[in-house]
């Protein structure tokens, strides 16, 4: 399976650029020499220069390094969010498949009602309710993805329960939890990791969009969206600060999306091929 | 020449793949008389289908076909253009398919299958338009023919409301409604359940007698092609291991391998107890044996058989690929 | 007829989840933390202005009649007034207003996204081979990677500040002059549509690339039927559906966008109204807000789904 995932131009591509933007945020940080939030009102508003990478915001801080521990920051809680939605939504999908009868319809149900609503709005309506803040983003992202893991692990939980290798262990008195651990869920796993993958990077948007608003991530933790929050207010007179960032944004995610892209090709032919 | 409504002489297919090119069909010399039915019997893999559509240039992008003459009805498609063949497809040859159910377009109703294949050949068969109904009382006489009684019903229809033999009887109809001088039929049986199958040949028995085209009629079933054809060419990697009429060949093999193939479909028919299969496996594309293609699975090879073998004819009349025969030319 | 029997039912059925919704953004807003009243008038109100506030807004009444108030509201057209924004104006008038903007927005997205996929993703679907397969895929994850308010500012930058073309800021609204509204509504809509356009792009290629691959062609190609005419009523025919299919899944993604870009464009819509009203933590507005997009997605889904079933018998019959 490496030697397919190898051929892959895509996937290799993606994996090469998030390894690169893992390496970048969590090592790469500790060694600019600027400090994140370290003002310093002689260097204010500098155009992008090799001293400045992404040139300076309004307070004179390294824009680059403010956008390395701002991508950690997102990533994290997009990575979170994301995680706890795929434990989360799995369950509720496998479980609800498995057991089927009223839980089943009950469940699928309220996930079809999550998924109906726009995925920004009820980001946004959560942020309302619950208030603002990094913890609270991640919880947004998670009930964001919640219904789609769900609804994932829901349809091809119908689809692997008829197999004969489910059969047996049933027939074995394997107990259910059990079977769901080890029968199913390997077999499941492929295509939600590859969600996974994708969903990582959409939280990323949502969570620059809810902290660009000023309604997600508060300063002055930097993130993604509250330094583009930064770069939009004297958008005019310096375009940079949003403009790169944006594009480290772009970046960051690409990888994430043409891995997500390169697995799912991995994944999907193989599917097919089981299906038949 | 006047008899014959297609020769094909040396045909040769290959694949363009993306690092070689795999040969498919290599030297396929046969003939079709007017008004006969020419089985081509053969395993999977065979290239006997490959064959059938490259004489209608039905076959993908990558495959390279070549020969040394085509001749059909006065012309060799071997020279003609893509543009200059364009005419002929559908009207003077057409085909009918192994899988009825994926050979109709889905979002549309039968009779809008009928009425573009009779817009097709409007112009040799003006009396389909002359009246504004024309072609659908026409249709309906076709799907007559082929055992649907309620043709007006069915052209409403669509190709997912109707079951696999009703299909596949559609698209008998279709064809018949260009009316070509040839019709290639490939494994039109296969997919379908006893009793329908039976029922398709009995159509096809019927309209042999009936209409005047020659059949191009692929198998691998032994019985099917004993009831429909009259001459048959026996196909085995790429090649015509034999050629012969129906009765001969099937009551007398002499080829190796159509033995094979008659020994063992007469032990299905008699129910014996233990089936005496040919042994081994079609050849790889990519390892071909040296000389007679048959010879690691053939139980009469000897020296020489290592060397290429070319179709011989014997004394009456056959043509044999295997040197147990003498050549009388 | 079997069609207008499901578009019944799948009319009903959206109608019920939002009915559905508004119940469970009602309840869920109820359980919220902080008390409306305070949040108003401020942590040092007194109690007898808590009272009063209370009372004036109904706040005390049971669960259910508050619910069933509010309900009403939609229909009637009296949704209560915004407890703090744009001076306590009617919700009802507020939204009334704003909606044909964000309407024409999406739609306005909506017709970029669907009319530049269909061009770029036949065009696309002619060259097969490895490089273009890389080079579609590369494109269609470029455009998911891309924050659509970042790009609404790149195209500000050089659509409106350097070019001079179109304006950056404000929208007119379509009822007032139509030209306005397509002038100052097109880089908002070219901001929302491009993540979406690209994806699209791509699904219609695989579509068509894979019905290319279909039986029916070789046959349709084997009763001399030429190729435009196999394209137009094969090909394409039988690849619009799963490529509405999935214009229909990814269009609450595209809705997602209005939000921001109302903001950064400075349209006067349901989006920036809600933004406004989180800010501000009015409650009853954001509520209606919700409801609101929840409203538009049915209504984008449930014409998707007709479209689906008119264009494929198999739904239907």
């Amino acid at each position: 399976m490496w030697r397919d995932f190898r051929s892959s131009s895509t996937a290799m591509g993606g994996l090469a650029i998030t390894l690169l933007v893992l390496a970048a945020v969590t090592v790469g940080a500790e060694l600019m020499s600027y400090s994140p939030t370290g003002m310093s009102f002689t260097t204010v508003l500098r155009p992008p220069s090799w001293a400045h990478l992404f040139g300076t915001d309004s307070y004179g801080r390294d824009v680059f390094t403010r956008v390395l521990y701002g991508a950690r920051v997102s990533l994290l809680i997009s990575g979170c969010g994301v995680g706890l939605a795929l434990m989360l939504g799995s369950l509720i999908g496998m479980t609800a498949a498995y057991f089927g009868r009223l839980y089943d319809l009950l469940v699928m149900r309220l996930m079809d009602l999550l998924f109906a609503f726009p995925a920004f709005v009820l980001a946004l309506f959560l942020m309302v309710i619950i208030g603002f803040g990094v913890v609270n983003v991640t919880i947004a992202i998670a009930l964001v993805y919640v219904p789609i893991f769900a609804r994932l692990a829901h349809s091809m939980t119908l689809a692997v329960r008829e197999e004969a290798y489910v059969q047996a262990a049933r027939a074995m008195g394997q107990p259910p939890l059990r079977l769901l651990a080890r029968e199913i869920l390997p077999n499941i796993a492929a295509p939600l990791m590859v969600q996974a993958s994708i969903g990582v990077a959409f939280g990323v948007i949502i969570e620059a969009g809810l902290s660009f608003l000023g309604l997600g991530v508060q300063p002055p933790t930097p993130s993604l969206g509250t330094i583009m929050a930064d770069g939009q207010e004297y958008f005019r007179r310096a375009p940079w600060v949003l403009t790169m960032s944006g594009l480290a944004v772009c970046f960051a995610l690409l990888g994430l999306n043409l891995l997500g892209d390169g697995l799912r090709d991995l994944v999907d032919p193989r599917l097919r091929k089981r299906a038949t | 020449m006047s008899e014959n409504l297609l020769e094909v002489r040396n045909l040769r297919i290959s694949f363009q793949l993306r690092d070689a090119s795999i040969p498919v069909v290599e030297g396929v010399d046969f003939d079709v008389r007017h008004g006969e039915v020419l089985g081509i019997i053969g395993e999977s893999g065979s290239g006997k289908t490959v064959t059938c559509m490259s004489i209608l240039r039905l076959l993908p992008a990558n495959a390279v076909v070549r020969a040394e003459r085509i001749w059909f009805d006065g012309e060799d498609l071997a020279r003609c253009s893509d543009d200059e063949f364009e005419p002929l497809r559908g009207r003077r040859l057409a085909m009918i398919f192994q899988d009825p159910v994926g050979s109709f377009n889905p979002v549309k109703t039968i009779g809008w299958h009928f009425y573009h294949v009779s817009r097709r050949v409007a112009h040799e068969r003006p009396e389909l338009f002359s009246r504004r109904d024309a072609w659908r009382k026409e249709a309906v006489a076709v799907l007559a023919r082929v055992g649907i009684p309620h043709g007006r019903q069915i052209l409403r229809q669509y190709p997912h409301q109707m079951s696999g033999g009703m299909l596949q009887r559609a698209l008998v109809a279709l064809v018949l409604q260009l009316r070509p001088v040839l019709i290639v039929a490939d494994e039109p049986t296969t997919n379908l359940d006893n009793i329908v199958e039976h029922q398709i040949i009995e159509l096809f028995r019927g309209l042999k007698n009936d209409i005047h085209s020659s059949f191009l009629f692929i198998t691998h079933n032994m019985s099917v092609a004993a009831k429909l054809c009259d001459r048959i060419a026996v196909m085995y990697a790429g090649q015509i291991a034999e050629m012969g009429t129906a009765v001969e060949i099937l009551t007398r093999p002499k080829h190796p391998y159509s033995q094979g193939l008659v020994r063992t479909s007469a032990e299905i028919m008699r129910r014996v107890d233990r089936l005496q299969e040919i042994p081994g496996e079609l050849p790889n594309w990519r390892s071909l044996p040296e000389g007679c293609r048959f010879r690691p699975r053939c139980a009469f090879a000897r020296q020489g058989c290592e060397r290429e073998q070319s179709l011989r004819l014997t004394s009456d009349g056959r043509e044999v690929r295997c040197l147990l025969y003498e050549d009388v030319r | 007829m079997k069609t207008i029997q499901f578009i019944l039912a799948r009319s009903l059925g959206a109608l019920a989840t939002i009915l559905v919704g508004a119940l469970a953004v009602f309840l869920v807003m109820q359980a919220a933390p902080g008390d409306p009243a305070l949040a108003v008038l401020g942590e040092h109100a007194t109690p007898e202005a808590v009272a009063a506030f209370r009372a004036e807004h109904h706040l005390d009444a049971p669960l259910a009649a508050r619910f069933l108030v509010w309900l009403k509201g939609f229909a009637t057209g009296d949704l209560g007034r915004a407890l703090t924004i744009a001076g306590g104006a009617s919700i009802s008038q507020l939204i009334a207003n704003r909606l044909p903007n964000t309407t024409f927005i999406g739609l306005y997205a909506i017709f970029f996204s669907v009319g530049l996929s269909l061009l770029i993703g036949s065009l696309a679907a002619v060259s097969r081979g490895k490089l273009a397969d890389t080079a579609v895929t590369s494109i269609a994850a470029l455009g998911v990677s891309m924050p659509d308010f970042w790009l609404g500012y790149v195209l500000i930058f050089f659509f409106a500040l350097n070019l001079a073309w179109l304006p950056s800021y404000g929208f007119t609204g379509p009822f007032e002059s139509l030209q306005g509204a397509l002038l100052t509504g097109l880089l908002p809509a070219l901001a929302i549509s491009a993540p979406m356009t690209a994806v699209f792009s791509r699904t219609l290629r695989t579509t068509l690339l894979e019905s290319t691959q279909r039986d029916y062609v070789t046959v349709a190609r084997s009763f001399g039927f030429s190729q435009p005419f196999v394209f137009r009523h094969y090909v394409f025919r039988n690849s619009i559906i799963p490529y509405i299919v999935v214009v229909g899944l990814q269009i609450r993604y595209l809705l997602g966008g209005v939000v921001i870009v109302e903001r950064v464009f400075g349209v006067p819509g349901i989006g920036s109204l809600m933004v406004d009203a989180a800010f501000a933590r009015d409650y009853p507005v954001v509520q209606a807000c919700t409801v609101v997009f929840l409203a538009i997605v049915m209504t984008v889904n449930l014409t998707v789904d007709i479209v689906c079933a008119v264009l494929d018998p198999k739904r239907t019959r």
